[in-house]
């Protein structure tokens, strides 16, 4: 096991997680990956469903802990932290994006931007006065009392990345979070991603199927049955691309 | 879409959400279990005795009948026999009696006597009695009477060789009596399960002393005589008998247990509209799966018509199953915790304890059951306008017409309102209309639920803000807006559930109270009263001559008044009449009065010629006080001057006081139904009690009562008679909170993904747990205050029927302690249900967020 990588954000060293399958077997759902994003990096993991992509996801996260190897944030291992330091990693430290929104039906896009805040015990009216300059940043300043049901699916994912980022994260996890979404309007979400976490210098880890995605990152890693088997820069076109729109 | 089809997409459903299935299926159970149970309950006892009276008339159509317990001559018999067109005619007596059996078990029973004549009239109950046993000098008993007297009851046959011998008290008189035969179901249907006893017309006129009478004789008559046999008999009763149809007093019970039919059939209503609200509840919960498979159906090109065909084949398998098991639990409850004979009936009519299962009932429940998981299964059909065929794919967070505007609840609660005053108006000129006022209310209940939960849902958000600590409140409370229409049809279930049980409950204990107080103020007359085992109305006469004078020269004993009474039937009512001493300190009980002057009435009733009548009495007579009533007592009509009138001092049918003069004189007898025994200044009435008993004799057929265990002897048999009362509104409760339980525990359990998210915003399973009891305290609070607001109205509405429509003593209070505890029983109830569910779901694992 190697020793931590200096200015890494997030840094995953022979990671291993096994699950239990059918008739005794084990899937090794991540097998031996080694990874790591410095801040304002964005690194799109690419592979097939059942890759291991979303475990190694809830491993960044400290959601569960790896068989194997080691997961470090700024440098700390995250298996060490206790259930206490695991919550306040995950309440101060990410920010977390999914393919379906996850937003609370008939809540204003202000409450629901400053949800976790609550969780922080952070009062109501305080937590909204956070929320506003973040959904302002994603373009929905003049929405921000509007609820899901009367957002397009493209303003429900901006209200979640909003949300993601009222906490101020270092790292930004999400899954898939243009599945939801046409062309076009995933290409503004990801957009924006890239832009803000440049600007914010938050590493975003992009789990997606959305080839775009190779666009805004600044690299791309594919996994297959748990291995990590390349990793490599985004390509030029995409980095033409990147300047474009970031 | 052809039935294979049909059935495809339905097993596909059941497949893949069992759970959903299992629960809507249980909510619609309880609602029809619970409107079937009472129904049944309720008409079991009309239906039973009906099975009674009928079985023993037999063909006969007519009856002459005695106006008192004395009967009357039995050679009126072949006077009746030689009328021209009756083919039959069988004489019957009849008398309220006491049996105690092995290890001193007492039962109160019905004695009827007869004659072989009586076997050739052909009724289902009489034709399996053999003419032996008719024939034998002792008692054929039906199983239920043996059961209680401690008699092997099975198999039904004659009891040979030494049969079992029991003491018979009748009219004062206590005789050993042999067992000649007990008889079950099979020999003699409905009447197995009664208390009763049946014996030779000669024997019984014997030991009750009553020899050459009879009660009443039947009469079958030649087909097309019936008209012209009835006034045959009219003639012949010379205004002294009643001519009556055979069954008449199945008429007489009807209108006997009308007020508590009706009331009865006010939970009826209640139990639908839980029922309705808990099948509402438990198929919203499948709504949103509902309207996917509508929507992926849609866009593959099947028609709005299959797709309506295909819901409501699905919603009619649902209802039909779970209305099946509705009906066999429902069945189970009417046998068991509603299967309540009410005891205080059984003085005045022949009562059957088994349940009766009227096609009715069935049907009602059963169609009412599948009608409402239709009902219930109708929102995702919204989806099939044209404008929201794809709503649920792009709008898949939401339910349909999820969200009410301020204004929209706004306008229901003042609807509610114009509707209460609409349905509760006609109250002030028509007391009986309190079936649509209830309704009204109930609706209006559910109308005000919208407004009432947005008033909790903001004063708890300015609780929130007061503190951070609060964040879960606040939490719980954007929570609840994601699941609106599901959060208001569950607080209107409470509210319709603490309706009734406050209405209900509240109005059974002013009744029991306003009883309790009658009757306490009605035996207040005398310290100590002499009546017939187990008679808490003295209406069982027995011989007084004699017994007055040796019951005066007890020690401790200062006077001895004889009371007489019974029941009379007047104008279709089998009133109650109560026959004072002019010497009674307190014949009318004050308390009771409504029209009138209580001292002047007393002085008029003391003085002769006048009477009191319940005023429900005087009402059907247009009757006013100071005006007549004319009385068909068994010496002929007799007109009385109504001096008050009362309530109907806690008989039903109402109730008579006059001057026992009078009594004597227009019933021709001076046999008492109790006496009234005055102690001596300072006297130790338990010990005067006892000198009383010892002075009766070990032999007798009497019993001393102080006053006051004859008021907790009234008072338990009110219980008893009111006890379904109680056992609905508990059932109700228990199905209201369990029902609200399992919905919400079925919501929170469809939320998990959404859970999970929270949980990966760092929210601690503690803190969920925090969210989600907020949630529930929110939604069933609501739910039961609007309820019990609700119920208090309902309460002062229904006191008002009890007093001026049944006539019933009722003086209304407002129970708040009651009224809080029903809330917090079915709150707390319901969260310590949810409390699993709960636990289990705030431990969600975080990734599940992450696995749609």
């Amino acid at each position: 096991m190697s020793s931590p990588v200096r200015g890494a954000v997030l840094e995953c060293d022979g990671v291993v997680k096994h699950y239990p399958g059918f008739g005794g077997e084990v899937v090794r759902a991540v097998d031996g990956v080694t990874l790591a994003l410095g801040a304002g990096e964005i690194v799109a993991l690419h592979g097939p469903s059942g890759s291991g992509k979303s475990t190694l996801l809830m491993l960044a996260a400290a959601l569960m802990a790896p068989d194997a190897g080691v997961v470090r944030f700024q440098g700390r291992e995250l298996t060490s932290l206790s259930p206490a330091q695991a919550a306040n990693y995950q309440r101060r430290e990410i920010g977390f994006i999914f393919q379906s929104f996850h937003l609370m039906a008939g809540v204003p896009a202000v409450e629901n931007a400053a949800i976790k805040l609550l969780a922080d015990r952070v009062p109501l009216k305080h937590a909204r006065r956070a929320a506003i300059p973040w959904l302002e940043r994603v373009g929905l300043a003049g929405r921000l009392n509007h609820t899901p049901d009367q957002l397009s699916g493209g303003e429900r994912q901006r209200v979640a990345i909003a949300r993601a980022l009222v906490n101020e994260p270092r790292l930004i996890l999400a899954d898939e979070p243009t599945g939801s979404l046409d062309t076009q309007r995933g290409g503004e979400v990801l957009a924006l991603l890239s832009a803000i976490a440049r600007q914010q210098q938050v590493a975003v880890l992009l789990v997606t199927h959305d080839p775009q995605a190779a666009a805004v990152a600044d690299r791309v890693c594919t996994l297959r049955d748990g291995r990590l088997v390349s990793d490599e820069p985004a390509p030029a076109s995409s980095a033409l691309l990147r300047q474009a729109w970031g | 879409m052809r039935f294979s089809g049909l059935l495809y997409f339905y097993g596909r459903r059941l497949r893949t959400r069992p759970v959903q299935e299992l629960l809507a299926g249980v909510g619609i159970a309880i609602g029809v279990a619970l409107v079937f149970a009472v129904q049944v309950a309720n008409s079991s006892i009309t239906d039973a005795s009906n099975a009674i009276v009928r079985g023993i008339a037999g063909t006969a159509s007519l009856q002459l009948r005695a106006r008192d317990s004395d009967g009357f001559d039995e050679h009126m018999l072949a006077r009746v026999q030689r009328l021209p067109g009756v083919s039959e005619a069988a004489p019957i007596l009849e008398q309220t009696a006491s049996l105690v059996g092995r290890g001193g078990r007492h039962a109160a029973i019905a004695l009827g006597s007869a004659g072989p004549s009586l076997i050739s009239l052909d009724g289902s109950i009489t034709r399996s009695i053999s003419l032996h046993d008719l024939s034998m000098p002792g008692v054929i008993l039906p199983a239920a009477t043996a059961r209680a007297l401690g008699l092997p009851t099975s198999p039904s046959q004659s009891v040979g060789g030494h049969p079992p011998r029991v003491t018979l008290q009748v009219r004062g008189r206590a005789s050993r009596v042999a067992v000649v035969a007990v008889l079950g179901p099979e020999a003699i249907g409905a009447l197995s399960g009664s208390m009763a006893a049946i014996a030779p017309l000669a024997f019984v006129q014997r030991v009750t002393g009553l020899q050459g009478r009879v009660s009443r004789i039947l009469v079958t008559t030649i087909p097309g005589q019936q008209s012209s046999v009835r006034r045959e008999l009219t003639a012949l009763a010379a205004g002294r008998l009643t001519v009556a149809p055979a069954d008449q007093d199945i008429t007489l019970l009807e209108q006997a247990v009308a007020p508590n039919t009706e009331a009865t059939g006010f939970f009826v209503l209640v139990s639908a509209i839980v029922g309705l609200l808990l099948a509402f509840n438990a198929m919203l919960l499948t709504v949103p799966e509902r309207r996917r498979v509508i929507a992926d159906l849609r866009m593959q090109g099947v028609r709005p018509w299959q797709l309506v065909r295909m819901l409501l084949f699905q919603a009619a398998c649902l209802g039909v199953v779970a209305s099946l098991v509705g009906l066999a639990v429902g069945d189970v409850l009417s046998r068991t915790i509603f299967h309540v004979t009410p005891s205080y009936l059984a003085a005045a009519f022949p009562l059957g304890t088994q349940t009766v299962i009227g096609l009715r009932p069935l049907l009602v429940s059963f169609a009412g059951g599948v009608l409402a998981t239709c009902l219930a299964a109708a929102p995702p059909l919204l989806d099939l306008r044209r404008s929201r065929a794809v709503d649920a794919v792009y709008f898949e967070d939401g339910e349909p017409g999820q969200a009410l505007d301020g204004r929209a609840q706004l306008r229901l609660l003042l609807a509610g309102g114009v509707l209460i005053v609409l349905t509760s108006g006609p109250l002030i000129f028509w007391p009986s209309s309190i079936v649509l006022a209830t309704v009204g209310l109930a609706v209006a209940t559910l109308l005000s639920i919208p407004f009432a939960f947005q008033m909790v849902v903001r004063l708890a958000e300015r609780l929130a803000a007061y503190s951070s600590r609060l964040n879960m409140l606040t939490v719980a409370l954007r929570a609840l807006r994601a699941t609106t229409v599901r959060s208001l049809a569950l607080a209107a279930t409470g509210a319709i559930a603490v309706f009734g049980c406050v209405v209900a409950e509240d109005s059974h204990n002013d009744l029991l109270h306003g009883l309790y107080r009658d009757y306490s103020e009605y035996v207040s007359t005398a310290e100590v009263w002499v009546v017939s085992h187990g008679d808490a109305l003295a209406t069982s006469s027995f011989p007084a001559r004699g017994l007055v004078a040796h019951v005066a020269s007890v020690p401790g004993v200062a006077g001895v008044r004889a009371y007489q009474g019974g029941f009379l039937d007047v104008d279709g009512r089998r009133v109650w009449i109560i026959a004072r001493a002019a010497s009674a300190p307190a014949p009318i009980p004050a308390s009771q009065l409504l029209e009138g002057d209580i001292a002047a009435a007393t002085e008029r009733l003391r003085k002769g010629g006048w009477m009191t009548v319940s005023r429900r009495l005087a009402e059907v007579n247009h009757a006013t006080v100071g005006g007549t009533l004319t009385l068909p007592t068994p010496s002929g009509p007799v007109a009385y001057r109504i001096a008050a009138t009362t309530t109907n001092l806690g008989w039903s049918s109402g109730a008579i006081i006059l001057n026992d003069s009078d009594y004597r004189r227009a019933w021709r007898t001076s046999d008492a139904s109790a006496l009234e025994v005055d102690t001596r200044p300072g006297a130790d009435i338990a010990a005067v009690k006892r000198a009383v008993q010892g002075a009766l004799g070990p032999g007798s057929a009497l019993t001393v009562q102080t006053s006051g265990e004859r008021a907790a002897q009234a008072d338990a048999l009110a219980r008893q008679g009111l006890s379904r009362m109680s056992q609905i509104t508990s059932l109700l409760m228990v199905a209201a909170a369990l029902a609200m339980a399992a919905a919400i525990g079925a919501g929170i359990w469809q939320r998990r993904s959404s859970l999970a998210a929270l949980r990966i915003h760092s929210f601690s399973p503690w803190q969920l747990r925090g969210v989600l009891t907020c949630e529930s305290v929110l939604v069933l609070g609501t739910g039961g205050l609007a309820g019990a607001a609700a119920g208090v109205y309902g309460h002062l509405l229904c006191d008002r029927y009890l007093r001026l429509t049944t006539g019933f003593p009722a003086p209304f209070a407002v129970e708040g302690v009651h009224t809080i505890q029903t809330i917090v029983l079915i709150v707390v109830g319901a969260l310590v249900v949810l409390a699993v569910p709960g636990y289990v779901a705030s431990q969600v694992p975080p990734q599940l967020a992450l696995q749609d």
